[in-house]
């Protein structure tokens, strides 16, 4: 479904990637792994079309995105969250979901302006679902910015779902939670984010790395070191030099 | 061709002066990322501190001068404390906000310390025209020149061979690792915008004293000058400051010239328009930097 | 009601127009320097159809409107994918271009006799609408505010509707808005054009209030003005824009103490106040609080 190949970037002399091959198969579950700064990111970034690849390819569906523009890429049914967290501030939860569903297909612009009142009531029960999946109803008036971070986390993911996407792109979905948190969440993502769609989950926590997907990639200064099921990985000699050192490697 | 290079020698020489501006400009942006939009205004109080004095009491020249650019220093330091110290330092969009309701406020003060439409200012020199060959050199633009050089050239010295200069340099690339290493940000940035008021001062005196008189759109005008003479140059550069002020002396003389009174301002406001458009970086700057998306978070 | 008091409401509907016409903008999350352009094409284009070809002021209003939501959509277009402050100084110098073309611009018809019509730097006299229409000073600050009424309602209309969520997304986080599909650059366009009708009408107004055009009128600091109306009143909801200028126009202009200070203080105001409240006194925050409670007291009292 979605092949990267021979893709390569940097950022005025930084390598930040060097000739990247990755497939990920229709509702694959692949962990991506790696040193900070290894190029994770940066990856998700060249995916979603912030960042056009200075060599080689992006192909999705037989399609190639590397030229495209982000906001076509997200129509095509690839979705993410973000390693800082970006959310509306300063707009409500239900808000927040509410505004994914505006480059919906069938939402043009007269409905931008006057939307008819079955198509509302519609759209804002669709967000009421999507806010109970990952429960957040209780919270739904609240100002995003009022909400704890877990609680802001789960309204990412909760955003990002709102297109049903066929893969979902997660940076770091646990990043800043304790490891109670971060089992919460994990659990959250395998009931309700996995099933029926791939995912790239990019993460440190290596429990949780290894409890969701079936695949980890590792990443080093953004080369591929290493790729395969999280037990052999986890255990590859030059996956363990790679984290020697660097705080990356926690056991939440 | 004799007019045109006479033109280009007029306008090497007022650019000078607008040089000085742009580099005042480029300055605060680099070390506070802002636009600080009541510098125009500040160095017009401090001129109008020196036009007292002058209309007054017959001050002297120098006298003038001096008070113009404590005048402007001072009044650098009411907008730096108020516009750019007290808000925190996320809400960029409030301190230049912040700088434009203070730029109304001093254009107010302006007008009611010197309510009338002219004054005059003393003239930079009583010596005749130079000429060297078919070319004439106005000796009033011709001290501006000599002046405003000298004025970069210890710019220059102060950015890149004190102490000084190496924290202002450090806090515009890369504030947080400047306060890591122990560089007192206020400090620097204050220190920064008292230095950058005095060079306006000393190009707001220079740039009057050739015209030898003051207006009360002064304020205004130098903002545009500076302005377009920075993003000519392209924004941040200090080199480029310098050539986007030379260049548009020499637009400016052109126009004026070729096309009239009428025209000068407009050419000087198209070529900027034009600039933006096609090469926002201006003539020292990139094409179009790859977009910070990542960095793109608002106020 | 008296003349005096007529004049400062009527001043204040019309510069209202600006006023929402930069908060448009500013919801975008863009600076524009420019809107006074639109408001002086409004104004201009308008006075030349009612003087000089004898329009009704409805129709020379429209005209107007549509001619500088037009021009805004073009700069719009060239300007718009430039970062924000590349964006602000673009807006500038494109303002300053327009105030010298009007300075250039001379068009005059000869009507009863008399050379009627912009004359540059000499200005456009005698735009008589008003008083051949025996309309009186109090009916057309009627008619002002109605039409200024319809706007806000719009607006209050747009808050509710997507398209004006995503406006509001652009301003909060633009590379979010893109990443859920979003256009940028398409709806700041359309902001932009929505935004200069609304400056063409103002002007328009503006134009048949005083009588008089001269280029000067429309410098930078009328658009300044414009947009310190938005920035300290609020970006939370439209009434934050129509705050800031009865602010400045309304109350202190009443105060008689500070007649000749009015900037002074009102320049002090706005930094002083930007220190409390960054992003004005009806801001996001302080519009949701205020729905909230409002909410909250309604159900309460069922």
């Amino acid at each position: 479904m979605l092949r990267v190949e021979g893709l390569s970037h940097n950022f005025g002399g930084i390598e930040a990637l060097v000739g990247l091959d990755l497939v990920i198969a229709e509702r694959d579950v692949v962990g991506l792994i790696g040193p900070n700064g290894s190029g994770k990111t940066t990856l998700l970034n060249m995916i979603t079309g912030i960042y056009k690849p200075a060599a080689g390819r992006i192909r999705f569906r037989d399609r190639e995105i590397s030229g495209l523009e982000p906001h076509e890429i997200v129509t095509l049914g690839i979705s993410r969250t973000f390693q800082n967290l970006r959310i509306y501030n300063r707009m409500t939860v239900s808000d927040n979901v509410w505004v994914a569903q505006h480059s919906l297909p069938g939402v043009g612009l007269g409905e931008l302006l006057l939307a008819r009142a079955d198509n509302e009531r519609r759209d804002r029960a669709e967000v009421e679902r999507l806010l109970e999946l990952v429960g957040l109803i209780e919270r739904r008036d609240s100002l995003a910015q009022d909400l704890t971070l877990p609680d802001q986390r789960r309204l990412e993911l909760a955003r990002a779902l709102v297109r049903s996407p066929d893969l979902l792109l997660l940076d770091e979905p646990a990043g800043g939670m304790t490891p109670v948190e971060t089992g919460t969440m994990a659990a959250l993502i395998r009931d309700v984010a996995l099933p029926g769609r791939a995912c790239v989950i990019i993460e440190h926590k290596m429990d949780m790395i290894s409890a969701l997907c079936g695949r980890i990639c590792v990443l080093n200064f953004g080369r591929k070191i290493a790729e395969g099921r999280p037990d052999d990985v986890l255990r590859h000699p030059r996956v363990l030099e790679a984290y020697l050192g660097m705080e990356g490697m926690s056991h939440a | 061709m004799i007019d045109f290079i006479q033109n280009c020698i007029d306008g090497v020489m007022i650019g000078s002066g607008y040089a000085l501006l742009a580099i005042g400009f480029t300055i605060v942006f680099g070390v506070l990322r802002r636009l600080n939009l009541a510098y125009g205004p500040s160095i017009m109080l401090g001129a109008f501190v020196g036009t007292l004095l002058y209309v007054q009491f017959q001050a002297q020249i120098l006298t003038v001068a001096i008070a113009t650019v404590i005048g402007a220093v001072v009044v650098g330091m009411y907008v730096e404390r108020l516009c750019f110290w007290a808000i925190r330092r996320g809400a960029a969009i409030a301190s230049m906000v912040s700088s434009f309701a203070i730029w109304m406020q001093l254009e107010e003060v302006a007008a009611i310390i010197l309510p009338e439409r002219t004054y005059p200012f003393p003239a930079l020199t009583e010596m005749a025209p130079l000429e060297i060959g078919p070319f004439f050199l106005r000796s009033e633009p011709l001290v501006m020149f000599v002046v405003a050089v000298a004025l970069m050239a210890v710019v220059h010295t102060v950015l890149y061979r004190t102490r000084f200069g190496l924290a202002v340099r450090a806090v515009s690339e890369n504030p947080s690792a400047a306060r890591f290493m122990g560089i007192h940000i206020d400090a620097v940035m204050f220190w920064a915008f008292a230095l950058v008021s005095a060079i306006g001062g000393v190009a707001g005196f220079l740039i009057l004293a050739t015209d030898q008189q003051v207006t009360p759109y002064f304020g205004l005008w130098v903002t545009f000058k500076g302005l377009i003479a920075m993003m000519l140059g392209g924004m941040g550069s200090l080199p480029g400051a310098i050539l986007g002020g030379l260049v548009l002396g020499v637009v400016e003389t052109q126009s004026l010239w070729y096309l009239g009174a009428d025209y000068r301002d407009l050419s000087a406001y198209f070529l900027l328009f034009l600039i933006l458009i096609v090469r926002p970086g201006g003539i020292m700057g990139q094409a179009l930097p790859e977009r910070e998306r990542a960095a793109d978070r608002r106020v | 009601m008296d003349d005096y008091v007529v004049s400062v409401l009527s001043n204040i509907g019309m510069i209202s127009f600006l006023a929402l016409s930069a908060y448009l903008l500013l919801l975008t999350g863009e600076i524009s320097f420019g809107q006074q352009a639109f408001f002086a094409i409004g104004a201009y284009l308008s006075a030349i159809a009612t003087a000089m070809w004898g329009w009704p002021l409805w129709s020379a209003l429209l005209l107007a409107a549509a001619a500088a939501a037009a021009a805004a959509t073009v700069i719009g277009i060239l300007t718009l994918r430039l970062r924000g402050l590349y964006f602000s100084i673009a807006t500038l110098a494109f303002a300053e271009m327009v105030r010298l073309l009007f300075v250039i611009f001379h068009y005059q018809v000869v009507i009863d006799g008399e050379p009627v019509g912009p004359d540059g730097a000499e200005g456009f006299r005698d735009i008589r609408w008003v008083f051949e229409n025996n309309v009186s000073a109090a009916e057309y600050m009627v008619i002002i505010y109605v039409v200024l009424f319809i706007v806000v309602a719009l607006f209050f209309r747009l808050e509710r509707s997507r398209l004006g969520s995503i406006f509001r997304m652009l301003g909060e986080d633009t590379l979010l808005a893109e990443m859920q599909g979003l256009n940028v650059i398409r709806f700041k366009v359309l902001a932009s054009g929505i935004a200069g009708f609304i400056a063409g009408i103002g002007g328009a107004f503006y134009a048949h209030f005083t009588t008089y055009l001269e280029p000067q009128i429309f410098n930078v600091m009328l658009g300044v003005h414009g947009l310190l109306y938005g920035l300290i009143g609020g970006l939370g909801t439209a009434l934050g824009p129509l705050i800031g200028v009865g602010l400045d126009i309304g109350f202190l202009e009443a105060i008689r103490a500070i007649q000749g200070y009015r900037m002074i203080v009102f320049g002090g105001l706005v930094a002083v106040l930007l220190i409390f409240m960054p992003r004005g006194i009806l801001d996001e925050e302080r519009v949701h609080w205020i729905r909230m409670t409002w909410r909250r007291w309604r159900n309460a009292a069922r």
